[in-house]
């Protein structure tokens, strides 16, 4: 599985959410992204990818974009 | 009862309280990640006759907890370990000295809370996340009485663990629709090193306001730690339970 499909992944079973809906997904913007939602996300992408994120990048995690980038911290290149 | 042998991480499994949990814990089939400041010949030695007389392992991880840093890395240590982790007991703590608040540092203040209030926040926002991925878990934080009734002469300490106290509330509202239970222990007057820091007097006065007049031992916290941490609490969260022998506020 590529990083690109781990992400989405996450995104996708956390949020129960197809793949063609996550381009330009921001947090509060479908009806399981709120708090405890985006720590579910949280959790499933640490998971995912094996790392513990900081609490600074988990509070700034506030879109699908800003994500990606968030990961390159932890060496993940989400393509 | 039956045992969830599942595996736990302690805080200040070195000694007192701790040290009593690691050994029900043990003796009930639940595998530790003893989480202590410092280590010492007799305190490994223990360790071996608990992991050969019980079928568990007891892995030691050695954390300053009033360093987040330091804790942050001793977490990842145990996450390294890619096992389930069922029950967080946060019973490290530390006291000040005996003194009038009007003469205590803020900096004296602050340390105390780094251990006794900042560093189970932090052990526990870092390994609930395990616990909602894994959809069950069960934190028990070690406050004390001194955080619901007060305590004349430790004013850091008894602040610090009111502040435990409420923040088992929050975090039990916040991960319950998760599968994690966070309660408290409120333990009185109890057989511990640090109950030499108490002045001899109010040791006394504690003693004698108690329903059964004397002092508890750190096994009988461990009793109910391994209660909460098992399924027969399951319907237990954001409590804080008092162990204290019937603490009153007039004596009998």
């Amino acid at each position: 599985m590529t990083n690109l499909e781990k992400y989405n992944q996450a995104f996708c079973t956390t949020f129960n959410l197809e793949e063609a809906q996550l381009a330009g997904l921001q947090y509060q913007g479908t009806e399981l992204w709120d708090s405890v939602g985006h720590m579910g996300l949280i959790a499933n992408l640490e998971d995912a990818f094996d790392i513990m994120m900081e609490m600074d990048d988990i509070i700034d995690f506030s879109s699908y974009e800003k994500g990606k980038e968030l990961l390159k911290k932890y060496d993940i290149v989400v393509g | 009862m039956t045992s969830l042998s599942g595996n736990a991480v302690i805080t200040g499994a070195r000694s007192g309280i701790g040290l009593a949990i690691l050994d029900k814990f043990a003796s009930c089939g639940i595998n530790v990640w003893a989480v202590v400041h410092r280590q010492d010949e007799a305190f490994l030695s223990h360790l071996e006759h608990l992991q050969r007389d019980f079928p568990v392992w007891i892995k030691v991880v050695q954390m300053e907890l009033s360093a987040p840093e330091s804790i942050k890395a001793g977490v990842k240590i145990i996450l390294q370990d890619k096992l389930p982790i069922d029950i967080l007991v946060n019973a490290a703590g530390i006291v000040g000295e005996n003194r009038l608040f009007q003469m205590t540092k803020l900096e004296d203040i602050r340390k105390v809370f780094e251990v006794n209030f900042f560093a189970p926040i932090q052990m526990t926002q870092l390994l609930s996340r395990v616990m909602v991925r894994q959809k069950r878990g069960s934190v028990i934080n070690i406050a004390s009485v001194a955080g619901l009734d007060g305590d004349p002469a430790q004013m850091e300490y008894s602040a610090s663990k009111a502040a435990l106290i409420c923040a088992t509330k929050k975090m039990a509202l916040e991960l319950g629709s998760s599968g994690v239970r966070v309660n408290a222990i409120a333990p009185g007057i109890t057989e511990t090193k640090m109950l030499d820091a108490m002045d001899e007097s109010v040791k006394q006065d504690m003693v004698a306001r108690t329903a059964l007049k004397r002092i508890g031992q750190p096994a009988e916290i461990a009793e109910l730690c391994y209660f909460l941490s098992q399924k027969e609490s399951s319907y237990i969260t954001g409590q804080t339970i008092r162990i204290d022998g019937g603490l009153m506020t007039c004596k009998a």
